[in-house]
């Protein structure tokens, strides 16, 4: 495939695109009265549709890749629990695509709704929530590292960490209320400020992210000149 | 040129986003301008990005103990708000999957959404391509979809991390509260890690327990500093002016609204 096609016309679509996004961003306000704001918004609209619609027929690669990877894996694991597990989320995965199909609440033929209700609410929910709770030993094990004095920036972690808990804990809050103040202060200016700081710098690498991506010179997400 | 004549009246732009347009046209020409400097002749001096000059010496420890590398860029698509970090997580990628392929490193790529699936396997290919080992790409082994599902993804992740044991775990994306699960589980098995985020609660978390950080900014300039064409970097020397004039703007304008108490730079911000 020639560069024209690999490159050039991608590049080209992408210019379109982008500028039909921002043209609609500066021009297309909120309550719509002039030609030239209906037609911005209106390819602007479809822009996004197509988007949308390409990134839902894309699911179906990821559940062919899913398939590739765990038949594969039901074939040539060496251990019998491997395959059992590969076998297990295969079948899983076709319980939740037919339930899915013929019971999620936005689809119009939905005879299986009770049973999509009952995978949620008995499978799905508690799997999410069992796997959010198990966060806080990922973050216990974390402070127990980083809590350490090895030099002057881990030693003031320290002194903040140790005086946050001392804020949240209430015990502290009735015998030293004065520790909640100082959070309270340290987590409202200073903290706040570095956040922004971030925050800013970060609205501007994805600004000039976007140029780059426009005027072509961004091509990191299409791998690398030829 | 009258104004019915006129291709973009002043009148015919948003209310509230004049500002945001002269902005963004002032860093669109500046970054041309410097582009066209940077091609005459014109050096500077870039500043290193530590995360980004550690992603060779993560490959070679890979390469050195005969495990793979693994690297995600969240469960994060390419339509959403967050598409920018996605974008700037698979320009990371491009740089990681050809040094693997020219170390001969296995690299496993775990996504978490469909439309970012299609481009990582594309860029997959073309390292193999450029390293001249398009035969030995596996792209339906290494670039794996998991689940587009937060938990579901994390919980993949971590499966892999245990059962792989990747030498080096790179992450450069959006990340939720996955974050730390992702960090800590491959730090138990034994990974360097690098990790980049422009999601700010998310930051404190890998800056504690990953080896290397890459900082918001910095990860959005990642494709331009790894691509080292004058073209892409000029744009960072813009993005650093940028930084620069919204640090003074920021500066002077709470100097003068606490001493004086005037809103001049509120309202002008508000144009």
């Amino acid at each position: 495939m020639s560069i024209f096609y690999r490159r050039h016309i991608p590049l080209a679509i992408t210019f379109i695109c982008g500028l039909v996004m921002i043209l609609q961003y500066f021009l297309v306000p909120g309550k719509i009265t002039q030609p030239h704001e209906y037609a911005i918004q209106y390819y602007g609209v479809t822009l996004t549709n197509w988007a949308n619609l390409l990134a839902n027929f894309i699911v179906g690669f990821g559940l062919v890749n899913v398939t590739i990877i765990h038949s594969r894996r039901i074939m040539r694991a060496k251990s019998a629990f491997d395959r059992f597990c590969s076998a297990w989320l295969l079948f899983v995965m076709v319980v939740f695509l037919i339930v899915g199909s013929f019971g999620h609440s936005g689809l119009w033929y939905t005879p299986l709704a009770k049973n999509w209700e009952w995978l949620t609410l008995y499978v799905l929910n508690p799997l999410d929530a069992t796997m959010y709770a198990s966060l806080i030993f990922y973050m216990a094990s974390g402070c127990y590292r980083v809590f350490r004095a090895r030099n002057l920036e881990t030693t003031l972690l320290l002194i903040v960490g140790f005086l946050s808990l001392m804020a949240a804990a209430p015990i502290f809050q009735v015998y030293a209320p004065w520790s909640r103040d100082f959070i309270s202060w340290f987590a409202n200016y200073p903290s706040i400020g570095a956040y922004r700081a971030i925050q800013m710098s970060a609205a501007l690498g994805a600004i000039l992210l976007g140029i780059r991506t426009l005027i072509g010179t961004e091509t990191g997400y299409m791998g690398r000149r030829d | 040129m009258n104004s019915a004549g006129a291709i973009l009246n002043v009148e015919q732009i948003v209310a509230g986003r004049y500002l945001d347009l002269a902005l963004l046209i002032l860093m669109w020409v500046g970054a041309i301008l410097v582009m066209n400097a940077l091609k005459r002749g014109w050096t500077l001096k870039w500043r290193k990005i530590a995360g980004l000059e550690a992603l060779e010496e993560a490959v070679g420890r890979a390469a050195e103990m005969g495990k793979p590398v693994h690297f995600t860029p969240g469960y994060a698509g390419l339509t959403g708000a967050t598409s920018p970090q996605v974008v700037a997580g698979l320009a990371v990628f491009a740089e990681l999957a050809r040094l693997c392929a020219k170390y001969d490193v296995e690299i496993i790529c775990s996504v978490g959404d469909p439309t970012v699936l299609g481009v990582a396997t594309e860029l997959y290919k073309q390292a193999y391509t450029s390293e001249g080992k398009l035969d030995r790409a596996k792209p339906e082994h290494d670039i794996r979809y998991l689940s587009g599902s937060q938990f579901a993804f994390a919980a993949a992740v971590q499966g892999i991390a245990e059962r792989e044991r990747p030498a080096a775990n790179v992450m450069v994306g959006p990340f939720w509260a996955e974050s730390m699960m992702f960090a800590e589980t491959f730090y138990r098995v034994g990974s360097i890690q690098v990790a980049g985020t422009a999601r700010i609660y998310q930051i404190p978390f890998f800056a504690v327990v990953c080896d290397y950080v890459i900082i918001g900014d910095e990860m959005f300039a990642a494709g331009a500093y790894l691509s080292k064409e004058p073209s892409a970097m000029s744009s960072i020397f813009i993005q650093d002016l940028a930084k620069l004039f919204a640090l003074a703007l920021s500066i002077v304008g709470a100097l003068i609204l606490t001493f004086t108490g005037y809103k001049g730079i509120i309202d002008f911000l508000k144009l």
